[in-house]
């Protein structure tokens, strides 16, 4: 079992890791961040500080947890949006069709037009860096990934004799989107959404490294890389830490990812039975 | 008395793609002056190939789609003004069975809330609710162990049960089975054949059973209509159409029938066959 | 010599837990020129049997037993051999002419390719061959040309073009998987017509598999019937159908609507035959039919009947308790 399912298996684990890091960094981290420490500045790995410290002396363990959870509240919340507002509009764009259909495709193409990093990198210059505004940037660029999908897969479920039935028994566009599309599509919209959470945490990392993600004191991965620039030739471990957390993040959802479409989607099942 | 089911002049249009960005769309006709009447308890036939509006005249019936001319009046109601108390009472008088036993039922409902979908329409409480739903099961054949369990754990024919006990749960005096066999296997078929045609009779219940095989409608209906190219091109009483056909698109479809028997089969198709060299025996 | 001999083909598939079972000593003999029906229904094998002559089972499949053509062992061999078999010496026909024509190529070019590949021809020759080919089918040059594309005729012509195709290369058996029914009643026959046809006019030896016992009566000389992976019935086609030995055969032919055949039988009840076709992991060791049986005792159930003559060397149940034959 654990062998044929191994990048489930795997990605999963790496997954829930990620996910255990940036909890556990809510209650709790070796040192707080917020303090600086110069005089035990880069220091190397020892049993007080176990991956060593930072520039200022801050313990790298502590900021590494607490970059998860930062990578893990934008990557929630902009797929959430993405979510939020992206199903509802590609769900109804299929129900009505029509002038709303052409609407929200268009608005998508438009959406998809524009280099995504570019440009949630021009969103927060514009209205200022921060954990928030990076939220907002990656989160705008979630909405037509998950309306176009919706629209899509909803559009050939609406073509099933099932709704149909359910048209049959008196219900309405909304009755039957909420009890009959919906459910059907959770299985693809859960697939997207670890796929774009690793997108997420990536263009967040992205952005942290230029500044325009959270802002000092709170660490992020990102920050952390741009910080180990000036030290590559002292201390490359530096950057190796935070870089292997993002690597290891985002394969980890990938692999997961794969693996639960693998699992959901009924002809690869059948195909492997 | 009125029928049950009447179609007057009935026609359906598809429009297709437009093929360049200033001709007018073409359009394909599915339905082409159709007339026709299913009286209250009647089994009605219709038959027909692929193209010929069979579905597309099982679905006006119900309401799913909406006829472009002509009129469509079940239990005495004209479709095209009926309003929402007319709909809601319309819908309890008619459902439909689909041919496919695998897309009808929603694979992520229990079959206890697939069967009691259509109970929407008639508000009763819970109680009242749960035991129509019981019986509907039981009528089909199927117990109340199959509740809470989900489509993809029943096999097609039972999956077929589980679609007519939905659509009989509103009590309806007309049911539309658009190809409800086709799917299924010969020994199956007969057991859902048997079903409806004992279901009929208990409750009086018309059916307007739309299918291309001739054999499956001229075992259960009263009277048969042959449809080809949206039209319809002989209506008669079942024993009448199969001894004595009229059009000649009847008698291709009687005599493309191979029954299972090697002498007539052979003779139906004509076949001549040469005396082979090597014996076999 | 036979043509094609299978001699207790066994496939098995592995799956999670194990080995499903999917076809259970299955033996079969077919002469040169000679025309067989396999019928059965859904789930029976009777597909499996063919991708098993064929060499085209899934990768994982284990087979066991022997299929031997024109006297050579078919499992023994390579899959470059096994290509040059397929096509030139054996040709077959699927049900969905739609998926297994490639919707990209033109249909001549299609049907040239068989002809180039395997008898080497030049393009000029190919293409006067095709056009022939097209013209025998009944798809006349002057209306359809061979640089149309499948999406641009009806399933029956795309059928015609498949028969075309498999034709050109004027295999020595040819393997029909249900060719007609995604067709239209009315279109049905004509493509049976034109299969026998052909058949008759180049020798070629049939196998027919349907799940329409009708279509078997019509064509097959010899018929075996399969369920649950075996062959529970066999023999020539004119007594199997009217002696009706085994249950299931009985049961299947009863269970068919006849009012069209016997516009006087109206009204009455079908006979079903109570329960449903076991799945692969669920059949019994035993007789696979005996849960479903009115006639099944203890020693169905324990007992896994083998196919014993009936009368005649020819005609073989495999069944404890065969019906007696009619008017005996």
């Amino acid at each position: 079992m654990v062998a044929r399912y191994w990048a489930l298996w795997l990605g999963g684990g790496l997954s829930l890791l990620l996910f255990l890091a940036g909890l556990v960094s809510l209650l709790w981290t070796p040192y707080p961040i917020g303090v600086i420490d110069v005089a035990n500045r880069l220091a190397g790995p020892s049993a007080e500080h176990w991956l060593g410290t930072d520039p200022f002396g801050r313990d790298i363990v502590s900021l590494l947890l607490k970059g998860a959870a930062n990578s893990i509240l934008v990557a929630v919340v902009a797929v959430g949006i993405g979510i939020g507002i992206g199903v509802p509009l590609g769900a109804s764009a299929s129900a009505v069709g029509g002038w709303l259909d052409e609407l929200v495709m268009r608005l998508s193409d438009f959406a998809f037009a524009f280099p995504a990093l570019l440009t949630a990198v021009m969103i927060t210059a514009i209205w200022g860096p921060g954990a928030v505004n990076a939220i907002i940037a990656i989160g705008i660029f979630n909405i037509p990934v998950f309306a176009r999908l919706t629209r899509g897969a909803a559009l050939s479920l609406w073509q099933r004799d099932f709704v149909a039935a359910a048209r049959l028994a008196g219900k309405g566009g909304v009755r039957i989107t909420t009890g009959h599309i919906l459910p059907n599509l959770a299985p693809l919209v859960i697939v997207q959404a670890t796929i774009q959470f690793a997108l997420a945490i990536l263009a967040e990392a992205g952005l942290s490294y230029l500044g325009l993600g959270a802002q000092p004191p709170d660490p992020s991965w990102g920050k952390m890389l741009n910080e180990a620039q000036t030290f590559m030739f002292l201390a490359p471990e530096l950057a190796i830490y935070p870089g292997l957390c993002i690597v290891l993040s985002v394969l980890g959802l990938n692999l997961l990812g794969d693996g639960l479409r693998d699992l959901l989607d009924p002809k690869l099942r059948r195909a492997r039975a | 008395m009125a029928p049950l089911l009447e179609f007057r002049e009935v026609s359906r249009h598809y429009r297709l793609p437009r093929r360049r960005l200033f001709e007018a769309a073409a359009r394909r006709t599915a339905l082409d002056h159709v007339s026709l009447t299913l009286a209250a308890g009647e089994v009605l036939g219709l038959v027909g190939e692929s193209g010929s509006g069979k579905s597309t005249l099982g679905r006006l019936a119900v309401g799913l789609e909406r006829a472009d001319a002509g009129v469509v009046r079940l239990d005495g109601i004209d479709l095209a003004t009926a309003g929402r108390a007319d709909w809601r009472r319309l819908r309890c008088r008619a459902q439909m069975v689909f041919q496919d036993p695998f897309g009808s039922l929603d694979p992520r409902l229990t079959v206890a809330r697939i069967v009691a979908e259509p109970l929407a329409l008639l508000r009763l409480p819970a109680a009242e609710a749960a035991a129509r739903v019981h019986d509907a099961l039981a009528e089909v054949g199927l117990g109340a162990e199959t509740l809470d369990r989900y489509p993809h754990e029943f096999s097609g024919g039972q999956r077929q049960r589980i679609a007519i006990a939905r659509a009989l749960i509103t009590r309806p005096k007309l049911l539309v089975a658009d190809e409800p066999v086709s799917a299924l296997d010969v020994s199956v078929q007969a057991q859902v054949l048997n079903l409806m045609a004992d279901l009929g009779r208990r409750h009086g219940l018309a059916y307007l059973l739309i299918s291309h095989d001739l054999t499956v409608v001229a075992h259960l209906a009263d009277r048969i209509a042959v449809m080809q190219a949206g039209r319809i091109v002989e209506v008669g009483r079942t024993a009448e159409l199969l001894t004595a056909p009229r059009h000649p698109y009847t008698r291709a479809l009687l005599d493309a029938v191979l029954p299972p028997d090697p002498a007539r089969a052979r003779a139906r198709l004509g076949l001549v066959r040469r005396k082979r060299q090597s014996g076999a025996s | 010599m036979s043509l094609l001999s299978i001699e207790g083909l066994g496939v098995d598939i592995p799956n999670a837990d194990g080995v499903t079972r999917i076809l259970d000593g299955i033996d079969l003999s077919l002469e040169p020129g000679e025309w067989q029906g396999i019928v059965g229904e859904s789930g029976c094998g009777k597909s499996m049997t063919a991708l098993a002559v064929m060499g085209l089972l899934p990768e994982r499949a284990v087979t066991g037993g022997r299929i031997v053509f024109a006297g050579r062992d078919l499992a023994g061999l390579d899959e470059a051999a096994m290509c040059r078999v397929r096509g030139a010496e054996i040709g077959m026909i699927f049900q969905e002419p739609m998926t297994a024509l490639n919707p990209v190529h033109s249909i001549g070019r299609q049907i040239a390719e068989g002809l180039r590949r395997t008898r080497g021809l030049g393009r000029a020759a190919a293409e006067a061959r095709t056009r022939q080919a097209m013209q025998r089918v009944g798809l006349d040059p002057a209306r359809f040309s061979p640089d149309l594309y499948p999406h641009q005729l009806s399933g029956g012509q795309r059928q015609r073009v498949m028969i075309a195709m498999v034709l050109a290369r004027r295999p020595r058996l040819l393997i029909a998987d249900e060719p007609t029914t995604a067709l239209d009643v009315t279109v049905q026959a004509e493509i049976l017509k034109l299969v026998a046809e052909i058949a008759d006019e180049t020798g070629m030896a049939l196998l027919l598999i349907t799940h329409d016992l009708g279509v078997v009566a019509a064509i097959a000389e010899t018929v075996h019937v399969m369920y649950a992976g075996r062959i529970v019935e066999t023999g020539p086609t004119d007594a199997v159908f009217a002696h009706l030995a085994h249950p299931y055969v009985r049961g299947l032919f009863e269970a068919l609507p006849k009012e069209v055949v016997e516009p006087g039988a109206r009204g009455a009840a079908l006979t079903a035959i109570p329960g449903r076709v076991p799945d692969p992991s669920e059949r019994s060791p035993a007789c696979a039919f005996a849960d479903r049986c009115a006639f099944a005792d203890a020693r169905c159930r324990s007992e896994r009947p083998q196919l014993r003559a009936l009368h005649g060397a020819e005609h073989r149940a495999a069944c404890f308790y065969p019906r007696p034959a009619p008017g005996r």
